[in-house]
C-alpha cells in the first residue's frame, strides 16, 4: 500500500518550505520521521498522534514516536506498514490501558535517561502512583481508575509549566473534575461527587482564579499529584500546615501541652471546611450564631469564656482599624497630610492578622497581647483622623473668618476712599 | 482684640503639612544603627521597607509589605532571610519569595551611603 508522502517528503527538501514566523522554534527532528509522515495521511484516531506531536514535550526534547512505541521511524514512509512496526526494532504499539503507568516509568522512573534533559527531573512518580488510590486499584487490575494519559494527555502532552497543559494549577481542578464530577464513574466507588464545585468557591480558588496567584492551592496540593490520597483524619493538620505552618504549630503545641487528643474531634475542616474553605470572618470566633467554637465549647466552660472575650475582642479591633481608616481616608481627601498615620495604622491591621493567628493556639493571655496592642494602635488612628479633622474645621472657619476681615477691611477703604472723595470735592 | 481676630487668620493662612507625593527616597537610618547580620524597618512614604544590614557590612533595602496578605515582613538573623510571620513566608535579601504562599517578590530598592547617611530610593 503506498501512501501519498511524495509533496511532504518534497516540501521537506526545500529550505523554509514549512518555515512559519521566525519566533517559532524550529521543528524537532522527530516530527520529520515516516511514523508522523505516514499517520498524518490516516484518518481519525490514528491521525490524532502525528497532528499533536508538534507540540508535544516529548517531540519538542527530540524525542520520536518510536521512543516510546518502538519500531523503525526510518522505515516506511514509502508505505511499508511491516518495515515501520517491525517487532525486531521494538514495535510494541499501543499499550493497554492498564499498563500505561509501567509503560511511561520505563523512562520517567529511569533516572540516569531522565538527567539528560532535566538534572532535576523526578524519577519517582511510578512509586508514588503506586501508593494513591488510583495506583492501588490499577494494580488490582482496574482499567476505569485514572492512568498517566488521563491527567497528562496521551499525544500532545505538555510540560507542567505550560498554561496549556492539563496539569498546570490553574487547570488541576478542572482535569481532576472530568473523572471526579462523573457521577456514574464515581458510583462505582461510592465517592459523592461535586467536590471541584466547592472549591471553585473558596479563597484558595479565588486566589489561584481571581487574583492569578499560582502558588494559591488546587487539589493536588493537599492529596498529592502521583500519590493521590484523601488525607486521613491525623494528618488534616499536616496538609494545611505546609503552608499554613504557624496556625498548624500552635494548634499542634496545644495538643503536646495540654496532653489531650484533639485530633478526634478538632481539626482544621472542623472550623474551615476542606474543599470550600471560605474566608474566615471575625464570626467563626466568639459565641454568636455563626461561631465554630461553640461547637465544642458549652456556655459555662472556660473555653467558652475565652471564645467570647477572643471574638469581642476581634470585632472591636476590626471595627475600629476600618472605622480609622475610612477617617483617614476622608482627611485625605479633604487634604490633609495623614501619611504618618496611614503607617503607624498598620501595625493594627498586622495584629488582627496575628491575633487571628494566634486564635489557633487557644491561648487566651497571648491572643490578648496581640489583639490588645492592636485595638490600641487603632484607637491611636481613630484619633489621629479626628485630630485630622478637627485640623480641617479650623482652617475652614479660619477661612472664613479672614474673608469676613478682609471683606471690612475693603468695605473700610471703600468707606474711607468715598469719605476722602467728598471732602476733597467741597 | 486685635490679636484675637489675626491669630485664626495668621493659623489659617501658615501653609498645613503637605500630603507626601509618592516618596521616591528616604533616609532610612545612620550607619552604624545596625550591627551586621541584623534589620529593621524604616517608613517609606505611607509604607513598610526593611533594611538589611548584611554579614559582609553592605546594606539590603526592601518593601516590608507581604505580598501575600499585607503583613509587615521581618529579617531573620539566624536564617539570614526576611520572614512573615502571619503565614511562614520567606524571602531571600533581593526579595525573591523563597517558600511559604507569597506569590511574588518584595520590591527591591536602591541603597546609597552618604554623609553617615542611608538612602533608600526606589529602583
Amino acid at each position: 500500500m503506498r501512501r501519498p508522502a511524495i509533496l511532504p517528503a518534497l516540501l521537506l527538501l526545500v529550505p523554509g518550505a514549512f518555515a512559519a514566523e521566525p519566533t517559532k522554534p524550529a521543528k524537532p527532528p522527530a516530527l520529520e520521521s515516516s511514523c508522523v509522515t505516514c499517520h498524518k495521511d490516516l484518518d481519525g484516531e490514528l491521525q490524532q498522534p502525528a497532528v499533536m506531536a508538534a507540540e508535544d514535550i516529548h517531540f519538542l526534547k527530540g524525542l520520536g514516536c518510536n521512543d516510546c512505541h518502538g519500531g523503525n521511524p526510518q522505515a516506511g514512509a514509502d508505505g511499508d506498514l511491516d518495515a515501520a512496526h517491525d517487532p525486531k526494532k521494538g514495535w510494541s504499539g499501543r499499550p493497554h490501558r492498564k499498563d500505561i503507568p509501567v509503560f511511561c516509568a520505563k523512562c520517567h522512573a529511569d533516572a540516569a535517561f531522565m538527567k539528560r534533559f532535566d538534572p532535576k527531573a523526578r524519577v519517582d512518580q511510578l512509586q508514588e502512583y503506586r501508593t494513591s488510590v488510583h495506583g492501588k486499584k490499577n494494580a488490582a487490575g482496574d482499567e476505569r481508575v485514572a492512568v498517566c494519559v488521563d491527567c497528562h494527555g496521551v499525544h500532545g502532552i505538555r510540560a507542567v509549566k505550560d498554561p496549556r497543559a492539563k496539569v498546570y494549577p490553574a487547570n488541576v481542578a478542572d482535569t481532576c473534575a472530568r473523572c471526579h464530577n462523573d457521577a456514574a464513574l464515581m458510583g462505582h466507588y461510592f465517592i459523592e461527587i461535586g467536590q471541584v464545585d466547592a472549591y471553585k468557591k473558596s479563597v484558595h480558588a479565588r486566589a489561584l482564579y481571581d487574583k492569578g496567584d499560582m502558588s494559591a492551592p488546587t487539589c493536588n496540593d493537599c492529596h498529592g499529584s502521583h500519590g493521590a490520597v484523601p488525607p486521613g483524619v491525623e494528618s488534616i493538620a499536616g496538609v494545611c500546615g505546609t503552608c499554613h505552618t504557624r496556625e498548624a504549630t500552635l494548634f499542634r503545641d496545644t495538643e503536646a501541652k495540654k496532653g489531650i487528643d484533639l485530633s478526634a474531634c478538632i481539626q482544621c475542616v472542623m472550623c474551615h471546611s476542606n474543599h470550600a474553605v471560605l474566608p474566615p470572618t471575625d464570626d467563626m470566633l466568639g459565641v454568636g450564631d455563626k461561631s465554630t467554637c461553640t461547637a465544642c465549647h458549652a456556655a459555662g466552660e472556660p473555653g467558652y469564656q475565652a471564645a467570647k472575650e477572643m471574638g469581642e475582642d476581634v470585632v472591636r479591633l476590626t471595627g475600629t482599624l476600618r472605622e480609622a481608616t475610612e477617617l483617614l481616608d476622608r482627611a485625605e481627601q479633604a487634604g490633609m497630610a495623614v501619611g504618618p498615620d496611614r503607617f503607624a495604622l498598620k501595625k493594627a491591621g498586622d495584629q488582627l492578622v496575628e491575633s487571628k493567628v494566634l486564635a489557633h493556639g487557644f491561648d487566651l493571655g497571648r491572643f490578648k497581647e496581640a489583639s490588645t496592642e492592636g485595638i490600641k494602635a487603632a484607637e491611636a488612628g481613630l484619633t489621629a483622623g479626628h485630630r485630622a479633622f478637627a485640623e480641617l474645621r479650623f482652617r475652614r472657619k479660619g477661612l472664613a473668618l479672614s474673608l469676613i476681615v478682609i471683606a471690612a477691611v475693603i468695605a473700610g477703604l471703600a468707606f474711607k476712599v468715598r469719605q476722602i472723595e467728598r471732602g476733597g470735592g467741597r | 482684640m486685635c490679636v484675637s481676630m489675626l491669630y485664626p487668620v495668621a493659623r489659617y493662612i501658615s501653609p498645613p503639612e503637605v500630603p507626601e507625593a509618592s516618596t521616591q527616597s528616604v533616609v532610612a537610618g545612620r550607619e552604624g544603627d545596625l550591627k551586621p547580620n541584623q534589620g529593621k524597618i524604616f517608613r517609606f512614604g505611607e509604607q513598610p521597607g526593611i533594611l538589611v544590614r548584611t554579614e559582609d557590612g553592605g546594606y539590603r533595602a526592601l518593601s516590608a509589605t507581604c505580598t501575600h496578605l499585607n503583613c509587615t515582613v521581618q529579617f531573620r538573623g539566624d536564617l539570614k532571610q526576611i520572614w512573615c510571620a502571619c503565614h511562614n513566608g520567606f524571602y531571600d535579601l533581593s526579595g525573591k519569595n523563597v517558600s511559604g504562599p507569597p506569590p511574588r517578590p518584595l520590591e527591591e530598592y536602591k541603597v546609597n551611603v552618604a554623609d553617615g547617611e542611608i538612602v533608600v530610593s526606589r529602583a
